[in-house]
């Protein structure tokens, strides 16, 4: 209640009542449903999330088990946690390398994918749905398809490769093999990222490209000086998100794997989880937490900081 | 997504239980919660049992409530809330620190008062606080036996396990069976030169890679899990690793039971078993009820050894919670929900009687196999009830170390997990383990 009250004071300040004078009747009925259609996300942001963080974030600071009564430890939860939890550095570990394999290959699949269905070919529509199509796949059956697929024995992909002459692989079972299968396996919900990228490329001037061939240039020329500049800002909105989704993923983990084998697939959030759910340890497992967030934060500003360097922005 | 749901997790703290105002004692009869999970199956037979006890004792009324999924979570949060149940199923590794923290009941005073009721298996007893306190017995017993396929062996020429404990197979007799029965495609058993175990028809035996599975083969020859005072993991010692090493061998060197990959593609060991695709498993007793669902001629017996015949007794405890408001009533309801009288789940081979007389007494022993006629194999007397209480010396870890459950997912199973991967000797996966485990062994409950 108290939000909605200082809003309205908001509105009833002298200098927002200038400027809203200033609009137009439709500018305004604009702003109203704007601001209406906005309103439950923002207040179920308020009520629902805000408060929830702000508690996880006093629980990060006390020894809450669920059953006792938390007492306040201040910050002896992230001094363990930084220095001596051998399996919050391991999974660290686990969740870079799969963020390190699967990010890059994700946004390169993505982006030839988008391009490949940017062409003027027959039956667009149908493969644009069908690239799309896993994405509406919930995550937990698609896992469970994938479980089939990696079998060792009875599995479709050693099915095709041990024929070809390669060795039989273990995939999610051998702890070597299991984060290249999960890498292997990020590249299926491409979908939304794909989807992205294409409208990127088709916001491309089309004069561009014929300024090119004009000049002589060949469709290598267009992708280099053309297409990837102007696509740069999608590229970068792909990216930030795809980094943020890569260091959250838990799923696949938590269904094919349970981290296993030897903790090989222990990715950060999962490790989280055991802390919260398997182990009641819910102010080390909210000490985790804002770890997790500080990392992915610290990765989002760099990167935005990066993009200066990188990102054209047409009219700017 | 996951950092929100915990973030939100928090929010129950600084929810205020509803504080109960004065309670109107006289005719009102007492309320009270039971939670519990299962099957829907299950679900049927709790549902029963309610119904028979709110019928006999009109002055207590228990209202049931079954949580399937997510169990562990949902308890969590009710007591983080201020409003836990009455008497509820809970799972081992949350029940002895919340009865550390004062969340569970101390039964200690009413079984001392009720002879009667406290005639239960030993084994099953949640002790703690150097067994001066207790939180009461499992909801049910539950051994691991071996399940076998009578036809299967038949057609091998080998004869059917033991179901006597003193006759029970040496771990050599066990493996020339499962030799004889591993079968490849070309109908090549494992003895023969020309098997092939790339192609493996029907498995000598599947056993469960938990501890379920490995535990009484430790037991039976001679190692433990931890020492006794709780400080030390003992799966580096010769006994524990000669006994996990054999497990292994059984899928690398002798190719008589499935890799983890293999079981993963497999359904359940029952429909193994049935389709003939595996001659032995070792289970819980509990999957009489789905073996006994399936028609064909099965049978049970006593788990093989190496130094001497052994299972273990296991199970989750029934607790009331020490807010309980009338932990008389819940006392009585707590006698009730696990009598074999009152819950049809004992006579269709899902649960164990924890009442030494159903284990003693041969009347009340019939009253629990015969019930219902098909359902537990001729071999029951032996692998159920000789085996049960002559062959459990020791309480798995379950019952009472410390920090299990830390202990297991963060040392033990990734070191078993790698054993069983055969990407480690036993050895190797147990050094591991124990190294693994030093910082977070706390003693015992």
């Amino acid at each position: 209640m108290a939000t909605t009250h200082s809003k309205d004071r908001g509105l009833s300040r002298p200098g927002t009542r200038a400027k809203s004078a200033r609009l137009s009747h439709h500018r305004r009925r604009e702003v109203f449903w704007g601001m209406a259609c906005a309103a439950p996300a923002v207040l179920g942001f308020l009520f629902w999330q805000l408060g929830p963080i702000v508690a996880s974030l006093l629980i990060a600071l006390t020894d809450w088990r669920i059953a006792a009564s938390p007492n306040w430890i201040g910050f002896d939860n992230f001094a363990h946690i930084l220095t001596g939890d051998r399996l919050f550095r391991k999974s660290l570990a686990v969740t870079a390398y799969y963020a390190l394999g699967s990010v890059p290959l994700r946004l390169l699949a993505a982006f030839a994918l988008a391009v490949l269905l940017n062409q003027k070919i027959r039956g667009l529509p149908v493969f644009r749905t069908i690239f799309y199509l896993p994405s509406i796949v919930p995550l937990i059956a698609s896992s469970v398809l994938w479980i089939w697929l990696f079998n060792p024995d009875f599995g479709l992909l050693n099915a095709i490769l041990v024929p070809l002459g390669v060795p039989r692989l273990q995939w999610i079972y051998g702890s070597t093999t299991v984060i290249p299968a999960l890498i292997l396996m990020s590249m299926w919900d491409i979908g939304p990222m794909m989807i992205i990228f294409l409208a990127g490329l088709q916001g491309v001037p089309r004069q561009f490209y014929e300024a090119v061939e004009i000049d002589g240039g060949n469709p290598w020329h267009k992708m280099r000086h053309v297409t990837i500049p102007m696509v740069t800002p999608t590229i970068l909105f792909n990216l930030i998100l795809s980094v943020i989704g890569t260091m959250q993923t838990f799923v696949q983990a938590y269904v094919m794997t349970e981290g296993g084998p030897n903790n090989a697939s222990l990715l950060y959030v999962l490790y989280l989880y055991n802390k919260a759910f398997e182990q009641s340890q819910m102010g080390y497992a909210s000490a985790l937490a804002w770890i997790l967030f500080a990392i992915i934060a610290a990765l989002s500003v760099l990167l935005f900081r990066s993009s200066s360097r990188w990102v054209y922005y047409a009219g700017r | 997504m996951a950092v929100i749901a915990l973030l939100c997790a928090g929010a129950p703290l600084w929810a205020t239980g509803a504080e109960e105002g004065a309670s109107a004692e006289g005719m009102q009869p007492v309320e009270l919660t039971f939670t519990y999970w299962g099957s829907p199956f299950e679900r049927e037979a709790v549902e029963q049992m309610l119904q028979a006890f709110n019928d006999s004792h009109p002055n207590i009324q228990v209202r049931g409530q079954h949580i399937p999924d997510g169990y562990g979570e949902k308890i969590a949060t009710m007591v983080a809330a201020g409003t836990p149940p009455d008497v509820g199923y809970l799972f081992e590794a949350l029940a002895f620190p919340w009865a550390q923290d004062g969340v569970i009941a101390d039964l200690t005073p009413h079984f001392k008062a009720d002879p009667e009721a406290s005639n239960r298996l030993a084994a099953t007893y949640y002790n703690y606080d150097g067994g001066t306190k207790t939180i009461g017995t499992n909801a049910a017993a539950e051994t691991m036996i071996l399940y076998y396929n009578k036809s299967l062996f038949d057609t091998a020429g080998v004869d059917y396990p033991p179901s006597q404990a003193s006759e029970a197979w040496t771990w050599e007799e066990f493996l020339a069976a499962a030799r004889k029965l591993t079968v490849d495609r070309n109908g090549n058993n494992a003895d023969s030169d020309a098997f092939d175990p790339e192609n493996i028809d029907v498995f000598g035996v599947s056993f469960p890679s938990w501890w379920g599975g490995y535990l009484p083969m430790i037991y039976s020859n001679g190692g433990q899990l931890a020492s006794d005072d709780g400080q030390r993991l003992m799966l580096d010692e010769p006994e524990a690793v000669e006994a996990l090493q054999a497990l292994q061998d059984m899928i690398y060197v002798h190719h008589v039971a499935p890799t983890p990959a293999q079981s993963e593609a497999m359904p359940s060991q029952a429909v193994m078993m049935q389709s003939g695709k595996v001659a032995m498993g070792v289970n819980g007793h509990w999957a009489i009820l789905d073996y006994s669902q399936l028609e064909f001629d099965w049978s049970i017996g006593v788990l093989p050894y190496h130094q001497e015949p052994v299972t273990i007794l296991l199970g989750s405890p029934s607790v009331i919670f020490a807010a309980t408001e009338h932990p008389e009533e819940a006392f009585e309801f707590y006698k009730f929900h696990n009598d074999p009288a009152q819950v049809d789940l004992y006579a269709k081979g899902l649960w164990m009687p924890l009442q030494l007389d159903y284990y003693t007494d041969p009347d009340k022993t019939a009253e629990w196999l015969d019930a219902i006629p098909g359902v537990y194999p001729p071999e029951s007397r032996g692998v159920l009830i000789d085996y049960t209480l002559n062959n459990t010396p020791r309480q798995p870890p379950a019952y009472w170390l410390k920090n299990q459950s830390q202990i297991f997912s963060e040392a033990i199973d990734p070191a078993m997990t790698k054993l069983w991967a055969g990407e480690a000797t036993a050895q190797e996966a147990m050094d591991q383990a124990v190294r693994d485990a030093g910082p977070l062994m706390q003693g015992r409950w």
